[in-house]
């Protein structure tokens, strides 16, 4: 397990803090033959210790099988990808990531408090430990006065947050988020932003790694920006975000995150048009 | 993919395998020995097929009763059911769910307990049969026919009024298109029903049909001609089921995808 | 759902209504039976006073014959259940032996079961044990292959999750497939438990000594005498069929609330 001590929100410059995960040359081609389909090609980029990283880039680019790699749910055709040190199937087994995929996946025959004990459980922790566990966690995405519901009783953003409850309740270092907010409404989502602002800085040392297909969203978030292009899904830019923080609902209005907003937008436009 | 090829594979390869080993320990006596049972109890493979052979005439005609049975009962109870569901559309919405759910309730009744009571109302063999298989069958079809025919999306039915379509476009441009895959999912489900029932009734009290054929076989000690007459009900139930399914898929490829 | 309280006041006397249409419909039609010098008319179609005036005359048999046909079914249904379920999750743990038997469970789906009956008490040569035998077999079939589908029924991205909780097989089955498998197991069990019960039936209708099918039977062959029976028999059938399905349905409840046709109180 690995900890920054330096806080959330100052952290310094992301160049300056060492590389918790660094991706060399990755490429996954699905199928073989005449119908192999390359999914990502010769990918490659570092997410600092402890940061914020959002890859970015349209459907069909590749980004939610970047995540699984990464996750080690799935291995790498070529290339390699090292975290903290390890393989990402060492790191699997090591239980070092949580994962929020885009759609809740939360079990429908347990209640909000089971579904975010759920993985407490199977790792075998003592009962009482994760009772506080779960209990904290459902106090840092507002969900206490839900504990006894069951998922299916909770609106979509309810549901997403406590599928990122489960994915934080056992204290991985890492958090790999596919699309969380892609199935919320417009309003949700930006709400649900703020909040995951918040519930990472409560959270100090956790490094995320954030697919998204949404510009706005990876430049409110994110430290570093991975920027990608589809098929196959290679990487256009790396950006550096260095937007003060903490980001608030206030940042979007701000001149510096509407300029690197339409830096991004343009770098992917100018690439659709050749 | 490889994978993809080697799970396609075996498939097909792991059935073939049981089957054979399974029917070549039968016919070496393992089961007869297993449960301690002589060969005129469990009679073997061959002895079956050779029990098939000798009475190719008898089976044959006895197939003929029951099928014939099993195919007036079946489109009866489907045609009827489907009118039934047409009507229930017509009823206003709420009485139309209570009536579905009354007829779903239906489903769940050992309906075939009726079979003594229709043979003293219709005497004639093949329509007794035939009446029982239509009781059996006209619920699912109603059941299923009526919830695809009304499950049809709010929006679809606004399109429609949109375009002004009349009450006969709706139900043949939208409503019917759209219950296909219900309405094969009874059809479907009730060969079986009707491979049943008109079994019950040759059991009961026919004196012809394949069902008669076991019990006949089985009270003159010929039991490999019974099992022989099992098999073919097997075989007519996996054919007719196979055959519903392939006119899906040519017919409907869209439902069928779906379903 | 909730319904103001004058419409819950219309849907019962609606209800109340079709009752008193139908009783009204057969007294009628019985009127019209056996106003005819049909001597079966009796049987055919009694009058409804008369069809529960047999039920009390006969309840003493009806019921001794009814548990009769009820515990051999009930009997057959549980053993059939639980070796259906055992077997499918054994099955489920080796994907060639899943592959192997899936077709032939699938097959069993579209073959009348019931023509086994003589078959089983050729066998058996015991009313009894062909009774739980039929009733056990059809089980068995429809619970395994629902219990089959249940058990991968879990979208792909829950394994993921399990994966990365790096959770070995026997969790997964434990903590996602198993509780994914509840709602197939019980619409299995739905269906299985009138077919148990006419499994047992027909072993009476040909030729038990014993039971409803028997009683029914015996009514038929023994014409005007008999007919007393043939109705209330008929009756108690239907209603242990009807009971005993919805008794499956009531334990879903119980250990499946949170089963999809189950829920309602979305927040």
């Amino acid at each position: 397990m690995t900890e920054a001590a330096t806080a959330p929100h100052d952290h310094g410059p992301v160049q300056a803090r060492p590389t918790a995960v660094a991706v060399r040359g990755v490429s996954k081609t699905f199928g073989n033959g005449a119908s192999a389909v390359t999914a990502l090609d010769d990918v490659s980029f570092d997410v600092p210790q402890g940061s914020f990283l959002s890859v970015l880039g349209p459907s069909g680019c590749g980004k939610s099988t970047l995540m699984r790699l990464v996750a080690g749910l799935q291995p790498a055709s070529t290339g390699t990808i090292e975290v903290a040190g390890g393989t990402p199937d060492e790191m699997r087994r090591a239980r070092e990531f949580g994962i929020v995929f885009q759609q809740p996946v939360l079990f429908d025959w347990r209640t909000v408090e089971q579904n975010v004990g759920l993985p407490l459980q199977i790792m075998g922790r003592p009962k009482g430990e994760a009772r506080e566990r779960v209990e904290h966690m459902l106090e840092l995405v507002g969900l206490s006065d839900f504990r006894k519901h069951r998922p299916w009783q909770l609106s979509g953003g309810m549901q997403q947050r406590v599928s990122i409850a489960r994915a934080l309740t056992f204290a991985p270092p890492f958090l790999l988020m596919d699309e969380p907010f892609g199935a919320l409404d417009m309003m949700t989502r930006e709400r649900m932003q703020t909040e995951l602002l918040s519930i990472w800085a409560s959270n100090p040392g956790t490094t995320v790694i954030f697919i998204t297909h949404s510009i706005s969203e990876a430049v409110l978030l994110s430290d570093r920006i991975v920027v990608m292009s589809a098929r196959p899904g290679r990487v256009l830019k790396v950006i550096d975000v260095d937007l003060p923080r903490p980001r608030t609902d206030e940042t979007r209005d701000s001149k510096e995150f509407v300029d690197v907003e339409a830096e991004i937008r343009q770098l992917i436009f100018s690439q659709e048009g050749r | 993919m490889s994978t993809a090829t080697a799970t396609r594979v075996r498939n097909v390869v792991a059935p073939l395998v049981i089957f054979v080993v399974f029917v070549s320990l039968w016919q070496a006596q393992v089961f007869n020995d297993l449960f301690g049972l002589e060969t005129f109890a469990i009679p073997l493979p061959d002895q079956i097929v050779e029990a098939a052979g000798d009475n190719t005439a008898e089976l044959w005609r006895a197939f003929g009763q029951t099928f014939t049975a099993v195919l007036l009962g079946y489109s009866l109870g489907n045609g009827l059911g489907f009118v039934l569901a047409l009507l229930l559309l017509a009823l206003p919405h709420g009485a139309a769910r209570r009536a579905g759910a009354a007829f779903t309730a239906f489903q769940a009744l050992p309906i075939i307990a009726i079979a003594p009571l229709v043979a003293l109302w219709v005497p004639d063999s093949l329509w007794f049969k035939a009446c029982v298989v239509t009781i059996m069958v006209f619920p699912s079809m109603l059941v299923y026919a009526w919830r695809g025919m009304s499950g049809v999306p709010p929006e679809s039915l606004e399109l429609m009024a949109s375009y002004r379509a009349s009450t006969r476009q709706i139900l043949t441009g939208l409503r019917i298109p759209a219950a296909v895959p219900q309405i094969f999912t009874a059809l479907k489900y009730t060969t079986v029903l009707a491979l049943i029932g008109v079994v019950v009734c040759e059991i009961l009290k026919s004196h012809d049909g394949l069902g008669y054929e076991i019990h006949d076989a089985l009270q003159l000690f010929s039991t490999p001609l019974a099992w022989a007459a099992v098999g073919i009900l097997a075989l007519v139930g996996i054919a007719t089921y196979t055959v519903l399914v392939v006119l899906e898929r040519a017919l409907f490829p869209w439902a069928a995808r779906r379903g | 759902m909730s319904l103001a309280p004058g419409t819950k006041g219309r849907e019962r006397l609606i209800t109340a209504a079709v009752v008193v249409g139908v009783l009204a419909l057969w007294y009628v039609a019985a009127l019209l039976v056996q106003s005819g010098d049909d001597p079966l008319a009796a049987s055919k179609l009694p009058y409804p006073h008369g069809v529960i005036e047999q039920i009390v005359d006969n309840r003493s048999v009806l019921a001794e014959a009814g548990w009769t046909t009820l515990k051999q079914a009930l009997i057959g249904f549980a053993v059939g259940a639980v070796v259906g379920i055992f077997s499918s999750v054994v099955m489920a743990q080796a994907a060639w032996l899943e592959a192997g038997v899936i077709p032939f469970i699938l097959a069993a789906q579209m073959i009348p079961m019931i023509a086994l009956v003589p078959i089983a008490q050729n066998i058996f040569k015991n009313d009894d044990v062909t009774r739980i035998f039929i009733a056990a077999f059809i089980t068995f079939f429809s619970v395994s292959i629902a219990v089959l589908r249940g058990l991968k029924s879990a979208p792909p991205p829950a394994y993921e999750l399990m994966s990365s909780y790096n959770a070995g097989r026997a969790k997964t089955l434990r903590y996602l497939r198993l509780p994914a498998a509840v709602p197939m197991m019980f619409t299995g069990l739905r269906i299985a438990a009138p077919l148990s019960l006419v499994g047992s039936v027909l072993v009476d209708l040909s030729g038990a000594q014993s039971g409803l099918g028997y009683l029914m039977l015996a009514a038929i062959t023994f014409g005007s005498e008999g007919a007393a029976v043939l109705w209330g028999a008929m009756i108690v059938l239907l209603a242990l069929g009807f009971l005993m399905t919805q008794a499956v349905v009531l334990v879903e409840r119980i250990v499946a609330p949170w089963q999809p046709d189950l829920r309602h109180g979305k927040a």
